[in-house]
C-alpha cells in the first residue's frame, strides 16, 4: 500500500463523518445518529410497533443514510438536491420492522391526475450472501432480481420485484404492513414484515444465519411531481441483526474502501477519455453520451464501481443512448478499460468521491 | 410501424356537432369506475380551446425534427379537462326535518347548483368560433386517438405498458404494466391519454378493438348521424379509407408538424362565401385558409379546390366518385372491416416479448372495463369469442 493510498483511505472515513456533523447541526438531528452504513436491528420483544410515534423506536439506534437524486435515467420529475433518511430498525424472532424519517416540507398524499403521493421505499437483493454480487442499485439487473416494498402517502404499500430499469412487476403481498405518519414537515414510516415470508421474489432474512442483509433506500417528493425513477436514492446499506451471525468477511465485501488514489483518478478521468461521455463535477463538458457520474460515489457499492470500469456490458446501464444490440445482446458503448489494474483503482476511488 | 393499419376518415363538412359521437363512446366505455370525466371522443369548436383546454398550447408533445420525444405539460383536471360537476341535491332538494320553532322555510334553501363553482367544461367554447358579423365561422372537430404511426405516448412510457398491435395498428396500454406515471400523458401532443384515478392507471381511446375484430365500425363510427367517420385499413384499395386518403388524398392527418404521424384523418370543411361592407358575396370561404393550414397543413386550399371542383360536377348532373364516397349513400360502405382477418390461421400474432420476462411474466392484458349486457347478441358473441377481455392481444408467458 502507498502512501497516497492510506491518505485518501483515511480522508474517505473523516469527510463522511465531517459531513453527518454539519448536516447534523443543521437539520438539528440528534447526534447520536450513526454513518458507518450498516443500519442496526435492534432485537425487540413482539409484536413490533408499526407505529411511527411508538416508544419502543427510541431503543433502535438511528442511522443517517444519505439519498442522491437518481439521474443515471433522465426522466421528467424535478430532481431534487441530495438528502437524508435516518433508519431504525427492530427484529424479533418472527417479525423485522424498518423506520424510514426524512424532511419533506410539502406533503402530498393524492395521486390524481397531474398530481403524484409521497412516497419511500426499501430494496432488498432476491440473493444474497458472501460472494454473491448485490444486484445494480437501480431496480437491479437482469439475472439479479430485486424486490421492494413501496409505500405511497395515499395508504397503499406493495410488494414488487425487478430486475433491470422498466421491469417493476407488482407481486403478491409479502405480508408487508405499512404506516406513515407526517408530522412538522417529516414523514416517518414503518414497514413490517414477518420474516418468514415466502415467494418466488421475496427477501429472505434468517437472522440467525445471515446477520448481515444489503438493503437500500428511495423516497420520493410528489409535490415536485417525482415518480417513476425521479426519486432520491441510497447505495446498499448493510442491515445488521444486533444478535446475528455477522460474516465479517462479508462485511467487508459489502464496505470497503476502494485502495486508490483519487487525484490521480480525476486525472485519468481526462486522460482515459471517460470525461468524454460522461458528466460530473469538474468536468468542464458536461456530455450525456454515457450516464451521468454526479453521484456515483453516493449511490454505487465499490464492487460495482470497479467492474463497471473493467466490464461496462456485465450491467448495461438503462437508457436511450447508453447500449447497443450487438448479436442479439446488449452491449454498453462504453469500451472496457484500457489500463492498469492500479489506474482502475484510482478512477474508482475518484468516482467514490463523487456524492 | 405495424404490419397493418386501421384508419378513420372524418369528414369536417358533415359535422353537425350532436355529440352523438361523444355519447356512444361514453356509455360505452367511460361513464364508471373513474373514467367520468374522460372523453376519449370529443367534438370541439375551432377555432376554440378545445378538449383539454388549449391542447394544441400543452408545451409540446410528440417529437421535434430531430426525432427526439418533446417535453409537454399534464393538463390539470378543473381548469383543462373540466370534471363533472357535483351539485349539492341534498341540501337543495334533500328531505329536511321540519324544526316547528325555526323561522326557517324551503324558501331559503339554497339553490341547485355545482358545489364547486366550474371553470371549465369539455364544450365551454361551443359554437363561440371566431370573426365578426356577418363573417363570423366555426366548425367541428370530432376527435379520437390518432392511433398514431410513430406514438410519443409510447415513446414515453418507461415500462413498454403502450404498444401498437402488429395486426392493425391499434395503440393500447396493457393495464397491468401500466404504473400510472402519466409521462404518457404530458408526451401526447392530442392530449388523448387520460389518468383514471380510481385505478390510478393511464386508459385511452382503443378504436373499440373487440368490435373491430368482430368487423363492426367503432361505437362513435356506428352512431354518427352525419355519417362523417370511414373507417378500413390504409392498405386495402378497395376500401374507403385508402381512397381518400392515397387517391384522392382529400384527407389530412390534424397537425402532422407534431411528427407521430397520426391515423385519423380529416376531409378539411369548404364554408359559405364572406360578406363585403356592402354586404355582396365575396369570392372569399368565410374560414380563412391559414387558420385550416394551422390544423391540416399546406395541402388544404388543393383539397379545398378539389371538393369544390367535384362538387360542382355532382351538382351538373356528372359522375363523381370523390362525392358518392362523400354523401355515403349506404352507411356500411363507409366501413371496410373484416372480422375473418382476425380470425383465419396465419393472422399476424402479436410479437414475442423480445426481452426476457419481467418478475412475475410480462403480460399484455389491456383493459379491465368490458361490463356487456348479457342480451346484446354483440355482447353473447364476444363473450364465447373470449376476445371481450382482450384476450386476443394476450399473451401470459
Amino acid at each position: 500500500m502507498t502512501f497516497g493510498d492510506g491518505m485518501t483511505r483515511q480522508l474517505g472515513r473523516v469527510l463522511p463523518a465531517l459531513l453527518v456533523v454539519a448536516f447534523s447541526f443543521a437539520g438539528a438531528v440528534a447526534l447520536a445518529e450513526r454513518d458507518d452504513s450498516a443500519i442496526l436491528a435492534k432485537q425487540a420483544s413482539a409484536p413490533l410497533p408499526l407505529d411511527p410515534d411508538d416508544a419502543s423506536w427510541q431503543t433502535a439506534p438511528a442511522t443517517t443514510v444519505r439519498v442522491y437524486p437518481q439521474n443515471t435515467m433522465r426522466l421528467p420529475g424535478e430532481i431534487a438536491e441530495a438528502g437524508t433518511v435516518t433508519a431504525r430498525a427492530l427484529y424479533s424472532a418472527e417479525e423485522l420492522a424498518l423506520r424510514l424519517e426524512w424532511s419533506d416540507a410539502s406533503v402530498e398524499k393524492a395521486r390524481g391526475v397531474g398530481t403524484f403521493a409521497d412516497a419511500a421505499s426499501v430494496q432488498w437483493p432476491v440473493q444474497y450472501g458472501p460472494g454473491v454480487r448485490s444486484p445494480y442499485i437501480g431496480m437491479g439487473n437482469p439475472g439479479a432480481p430485486v424486490t421492494l416494498w413501496l409505500w405511497r402517502a395515499d395508504g397503499t404499500a406493495e410488494t414488487l420485484a425487478a430486475e433491470g430499469f422498466g421491469t417493476l412487476t407488482a407481486q403478491a403481498s409479502d405480508g408487508i404492513q405499512v404506516k406513515g405518519a407526517w408530522k412538522d414537515g417529516r414523514w416517518r414510516v414503518v414497514f413490517r414484515r414477518n420474516l418468514a415470508a415466502g415467494g418466488e421474489y421475496c427477501v429472505r432474512v434468517d437472522s440467525a444465519k445471515q446477520g448481515l442483509v444489503p438493503v437500500a433506500l428511495a423516497v420520493w417528493n410528489g409535490a415536485q411531481t417525482q415518480r417513476d425513477g425521479a426519486k432520491q436514492l441510497s447505495a446498499w446499506q448493510v442491515l445488521r441483526f444486533e444478535k446475528g451471525a455477522a460474516d465479517e468477511q462479508y462485511a467487508r465485501q459489502l464496505t470497503a474502501p476502494i485502495a486508490g488514489d483519487a487525484a490521480t483518478g480525476r486525472r485519468l478521468m481526462m486522460e482515459k477519455a471517460c470525461a468524454a461521455c460522461h458528466a460530473y463535477p469538474g468536468n468542464p463538458a458536461q456530455p450525456v453520451l454515457g450516464p451521468s457520474l454526479s453521484y456515483a460515489g453516493g449511490i454505487h457499492s465499490a464492487d460495482y464501481l470497479l467492474e463497471s470500469i473493467a466490464e461496462p456490458s456485465r450491467v448495461v446501464v438503462p437508457g436511450k443512448g447508453y447500449s447497443m444490440v450487438q448479436d442479439g445482446k446488449k452491449v454498453s458503448l462504453m469500451p472496457p478499460f484500457q489500463g492498469t489494474e492500479q489506474e482502475r483503482r484510482d478512477i474508482a476511488a475518484f468516482l467514490q468521491t463523487l456524492r | 410501424m405495424s404490419r397493418r393499419q386501421i384508419a378513420m376518415v372524418m369528414d369536417l363538412n358533415k359535422c353537425i356537432g350532436c355529440q352523438t359521437c361523444t355519447t356512444a363512446c361514453k356509455t360505452q366505455w367511460t361513464n364508471r369506475d373513474g373514467r367520468e370525466y374522460m372523453y376519449w371522443n370529443n367534438v370541439e369548436t375551432h377555432p376554440g380551446n378545445g378538449y383539454p383546454s388549449r391542447w394544441e398550447e400543452s408545451g409540446g408533445g410528440g417529437f421535434d425534427d430531430a426525432g427526439n420525444l418533446k417535453p409537454g405539460r399534464i393538463p390539470d383536471l378543473h381548469r383543462d379537462y373540466g370534471a363533472p360537476f357535483e351539485l349539492n341535491y341534498d341540501e337543495a332538494l334533500g328531505c329536511v326535518t321540519v324544526d316547528k320553532h325555526s323561522s326557517s322555510s324551503d324558501n331559503e334553501r339554497p339553490e341547485l347548483k355545482p358545489v364547486v363553482p366550474p371553470v371549465n367544461g369539455p364544450n365551454w367554447d361551443e359554437d363561440q368560433g371566431a370573426g365578426e358579423y356577418p363573417n363570423n365561422y366555426y366548425f367541428y372537430l370530432p376527435r379520437i386517438c390518432n392511433h398514431c404511426t410513430n406514438p410519443a405516448c409510447l415513446a414515453a412510457c418507461p415500462r413498454q405498458a403502450i404498444y401498437k398491435r402488429e395486426e392493425d395498428g391499434i395503440v393500447l396500454i396493457d393495464q397491468e404494466r401500466c404504473r400510472g406515471y402519466q409521462h404518457c400523458i404530458a408526451a401526447c401532443p392530442y392530449k388523448k391519454i387520460y389518468f383514471n384515478p380510481v385505478t390510478k392507471k393511464s386508459e385511452k381511446c382503443i378504436f373499440c378493438y373487440p368490435r373491430i375484430e368482430q368487423g363492426l365500425a367503432t361505437a362513435c363510427a356506428q352512431q354518427c348521424v352525419g355519417r362523417i367517420r370511414f373507417i378500413g385499413y390504409l392498405d386495402d384499395v378497395d376500401g374507403p379509407i385508402h381512397k381518400l386518403v392515397e387517391k384522392w388524398k382529400v384527407a389530412l392527418p390534424l397537425h402532422a408538424e407534431y411528427n407521430t404521424q397520426p391515423n385519423v384523418y380529416y376531409v378539411p370543411p369548404l364554408s359559405p362565401p364572406k360578406y363585403d361592407a356592402q354586404g355582396r358575396i365575396t369570392g372569399e370561404r368565410r374560414i380563412p385558409d391559414a387558420f385550416l393550414i394551422g390544423l391540416l397543413g399546406p395541402r388544404v386550399p388543393e383539397v379545398l379546390k378539389l371538393l369544390e371542383q367535384e362538387r360542382e360536377k355532382k351538382r351538373r348532373g356528372k359522375e363523381s366518385e370523390l362525392m358518392d364516397l362523400l354523401i355515403a349513400y349506404r352507411h356500411e360502405e363507409m366501413f371496410k372491416l373484416d372480422a375473418d382477418y382476425y380470425r383465419k390461421p396465419g393472422a399476424p400474432q402479436p410479437p414475442a416479448a423480445a426481452a426476457a420476462p419481467p418478475p412475475g411474466g410480462r403480460s399484455r392484458r389491456v383493459i379491465p372495463i368490458v361490463a356487456f349486457n348479457k342480451k346484446e347478441s354483440l355482447e353473447d358473441k364476444l363473450d364465447n369469442l373470449e376476445v371481450a377481455a382482450g384476450n386476443y392481444a394476450g399473451e401470459t408467458t
